[in-house]
């Protein structure tokens, strides 16, 4: 681990007992882990979380994908389906503050872990649940993965090129999204909870979710009683908001563009724009100088910035408008984000060393505390913590837990 | 308000000081007022939040701005800015996402603030970190999701980049700083200690982009972008199918999974092609993927003779992940949130509004939503709470135009 990122501990004491898998489960209790809850992974002893490899019964083939969304846990295996398995997680989760799961509609209520069971053995407990689709929804029985959240949820109809099918944006959001809203959720319900003792159950479905975060479109429905269209980003669209695209520069790769925009609160970003881009000549100018004038030519406009661009890098873009106080922003790839020295000087990248997939680099919880953001740890390997959860919490001694590896039940 | 909506209560207490503008500042501190603290969102007298007009859009500042309560304060006057620092000495929270040095130039920069109050814990969101190259630049919604990696897997695979639909560069930066901020007051109920939080727009964006940063701890690569599929390539078949009566978002999207191999059989017997069942051209993950367009065609050869809300029952129905893409007026008209109360419907100025609430259901209950409040509506009432203002005070007030 590199230098930068600090142990959080403001949830410091608190004990997670996490049924989660994939990915909308995993990012919140990683979350939560990553602010100083004690995160323990519940996993099947055989193969465990199947966010852990690419094709089921195969071995842990998929380590970039569990790594991301199981950093700073601890793994437990438990046979579930095994009497003393279960009878061994109930101990855990009288012991526990928090319990989080997302399995299909009515599997955790097969095994016998439901809101019910659970709330009348710990009455103080935070029973979360993540599905795709809501208690009540005509959809309620049906799975759902980020893809189908997205769809269901509206974020995939405002995506795309004009005149294009709908394209599903590329951040899983549909997953991570949804976590991110049970958090928030999780940590007033334990704020409350230190003045009343009590418990509460919480629940979000990924299609709920994804409206939240689509407010925008939204709004404009409200307004115009339509669904936006969509319209790409590669130009400006006549009549809204000019400029505001994705220009060309320089080499031309896939990915070699910025993204350039004036808001329409401040009318100076258009003069500041003109003088970057060396065409004072057209400050004044009718055709141009007010939001609604450009809004009818916004081939023009494009034209005019894209001139400029297309001569320039993406980061020289970036830089040189940004400075003069309009905003852009390169359309920035994965591996330079991922090679951007000051992302990892702030902590935001961080270096992990794990056991068996050696030193790797993962983007971190992004908000600074006191001035450092969360250390990331490594993900545990499959069962890594069992006998330091089930001695601390339950005072399981190591004979009694090697019978309970020797009846595979741990 | 909602009768299937009920209040969680959970932050009943803590007072929210809201500097914060647009969206990615007022959607962190209306997620905190929906769970029960009191956000007193402080205004310019003089048209208020840029956020009212500055997108010629009246339902966009009720959308991020409900359940707070609006006090207008002249900052720029002397007195004024001495009422916000009263305010910030019985404040538990201050959030800020002014352009960056604005706070400061103002005089409540985190130095001030935290002097004035060790408790408070000071929130601040910026397009870009500290430190980073582009510390001093602005930032919205799209130049954050342009340069956290967003756009870069948005788009049909040898297209150009696209911006995803939703405001992740702003709701999603708002989510996390205020998950930061609760699990910040949660420590301080023992520490008594206030903290410093901070976040960029573009390093939030990449939280929500780790599966392009999966892609290329696999591949060595950057990420790309792959149109309806997920980025590692989606198991044959899977993406969007067209459906009756074919408008521009008549689709399902349907995902069979790898993981499970059941999904290709049942989907064949609900298409009534068992003639494929074991049909060693198309059985395995790996016969499909050599033969996706086929598979496609297969598949689109059912969906096309359906609509999309038929498709998306019956397939899922069948214990297939499929979703029907719908707009935001298909789902404004779906009863179902209603009744669950995630959408609710609410007044505001004469105008009636669909808004949608908090979707985290609080023991079977989302919380209620309160319109976005007029502009100064809270002064006298927040004033008066906080800093035992009188009637004759205020009233001078507004006469000096402080507030």
């Amino acid at each position: 681990m590199d230098g930068i990122g600090v142990e959080l501990d403001c949830l410091a004491g608190i004990r997670v007992v996490d049924f989660t898998q994939f990915e909308a489960g995993p990012s919140c209790t990683e979350a939560l882990a990553w602010l100083g809850a004690e995160v323990v992974k519940v996993e099947n002893p055989k193969t465990g979380d199947p966010g852990r490899r690419l094709r089921p019964g195969k071995p842990d083939d998929d380590p970039w994908y569990f790594h991301q969304f199981n950093a700073n846990k601890k793994s437990l295996t438990l046979n579930l389906k095994s009497p003393r398995g279960l009878e061994i997680v109930k101990e855990l989760l009288k012991k526990a503050d928090v319990t989080v799961e997302n399995m299909a509609p009515g599997t955790i209520e097969r095994l016998g872990l439901g809101y019910d069971e659970v709330k009348k053995i710990n009455p103080g407990i935070i029973y979360c649940q993540v599905k795709g689709f809501g208690t009540g929804s005509p959809y309620e029985k049906s799975l759902a993965f980020d893809m189908i959240a997205q769809a269901a949820g509206g974020p995939t109809s405002v995506t795309g090129e004009a005149d294009g099918p709908p394209v599903k944006p590329g951040p899983s959001f549909g997953d991570t999204g949804t976590g991110m809203l049970m958090a928030i959720s999780i940590l007033g319900a334990l704020y409350k909870r230190q003045k009343t003792g009590q418990g509460r159950r919480l629940q979000v479905a990924m299609q709920d979710a994804m409206i939240h975060y689509m407010r925008v479109p939204f709004s404009r429905t409200q307004l115009t009683g339509k669904a936006p269209a969509r319209g790409g980003s590669a130009r400006s669209q006549p009549g809204g908001l000019v400029p505001s695209a994705l220009y060309p520069c320089q080499p031309g790769g896939p990915n070699d563009y910025v993204y350039v925009f004036c808001s329409r609160a401040n009318p100076e970003h258009w003069q500041r724009l003109l003088k970057v881009i060396g065409r004072e000549d057209l400050s004044g100018d009718p055709r141009y100088d007010t939001q609604d004038a450009r809004s009818q030519r916004a081939a023009e406009v494009d034209e005019i910035i894209a001139a400029w661009t297309r001569r320039h890098t993406k980061e020289e873009a970036m830089k040189v408008i940004g400075a003069a106080g309009v905003p852009a922003g390169a359309v920035f790839d994965t591996v330079e984000l991922m090679s951007d020295p000051s992302l990892a000087e702030r902590g935001i990248m961080q270096w992990v060393e794990h056991p068996t997939t050696g030193r790797y680099k993962v983007p971190a919880w992004p908000v600074r505390f006191d001035g450092t953001p969360p250390r990331v740890g490594p993900s545990p390997l499959l069962g890594q913590h069992s006998a330091e959860v089930l001695s601390e919490w339950l005072g399981i001694d190591k004979a009694e837990l090697d019978a309970l590896k020797a009846e595979g039940i741990v | 308000m909602d009768a299937n909506a009920v209040a969680p209560n959970c932050l009943a207490g803590v007072k929210i000081l809201d500097l914060s503008q647009f969206e990615a500042g007022p959607t962190c501190t209306e997620a905190l007022a929906w769970l029960g603290a009191e956000v007193a969102k402080i205004e310019n007298p003089k048209g208020g939040e840029a956020g009212r007009t500055g997108f010629a859009d009246p339902c966009y500042f009720m959308m991020y701005n409900a359940n707070k309560k609006s006090v207008t304060v002249n900052l720029k006057s002397e007195r004024g800015l001495a009422l916000v620092k009263d305010m910030a000495r019985r404040a538990d929270v201050f959030v800020e996402n002014f352009a960056p040095g604005a706070i400061e130039r103002l005089g409540l920069g985190y130095d001030v603030v935290s002097v004035l109050n060790p408790r408070i814990i000071y929130a601040q969101v910026k397009g870009f970190g500290e430190g980073s190259p582009y510390e001093n630049s602005l930032a919205f919604d799209m130049i954050a999701q342009a340069c956290g990696g967003a756009m870069s897997i948005t788009g049909e695979r040898d297209g150009r980049p696209l911006k995803p639909g939703p405001t992740l560069g702003d709701t999603g930066t708002g989510m996390l700083m205020a998950l930061s901020i609760v699990s910040a007051l949660y420590q301080r109920v023992q520490t008594g200690k206030g903290r410093r939080l901070q976040i960029a727009m573009q390093d939030s964006i990449m939280h929500y982009s780790r599966t392009g940063f999966i892609y290329q701890g696999r591949t060595g690569k950057a990420a790309p972008r792959n149109g309806a599929l997920p980025l590692g390539g989606g198991n044959a078949p899977s993406g969007v199918y067209p459906c009756r009566p074919g408008g521009p978002n008549d689709y399902v999207y349907i995902s069979t999974s790898r993981a499970n191999p059941e999904h290709w059989p049942r989907l064949l017997k609900l298409i009534g092609r068992e003639d494929l069942l074991g049909d060693p051209r198309y059985d395995t993950a790996n016969a499909r993927a050599e033969r996706a367009a086929e598979v496609d065609e297969i598949v689109a050869g059912w969906t096309r003779t359906r609509s999309k809300e038929e498709a998306m029952r019956l397939i899922g129905a069948a214990g297939v992940p499929a979703g029907a893409v719908f707009d935001t007026v298909e789902l404004t008209r779906e009863a179902s949130f209603y009744e669950r109360g995630i959408l609710q419907e609410m007044e505001h100025a004469g105008r009636r509004m669909t808004m949608p609430t908090w979707p985290v259901r609080f023991d079977g209950a989302p919380p209620p939503i309160k319109p976005a409040p007029l502009l100064g509506e809270h002064t006298a009432e927040v004033l008066g709470d906080w800093l035992s203002l009188g009637g004759a005070e205020i009233e001078a007030l507004k006469k000096d135009g402080i507030v």
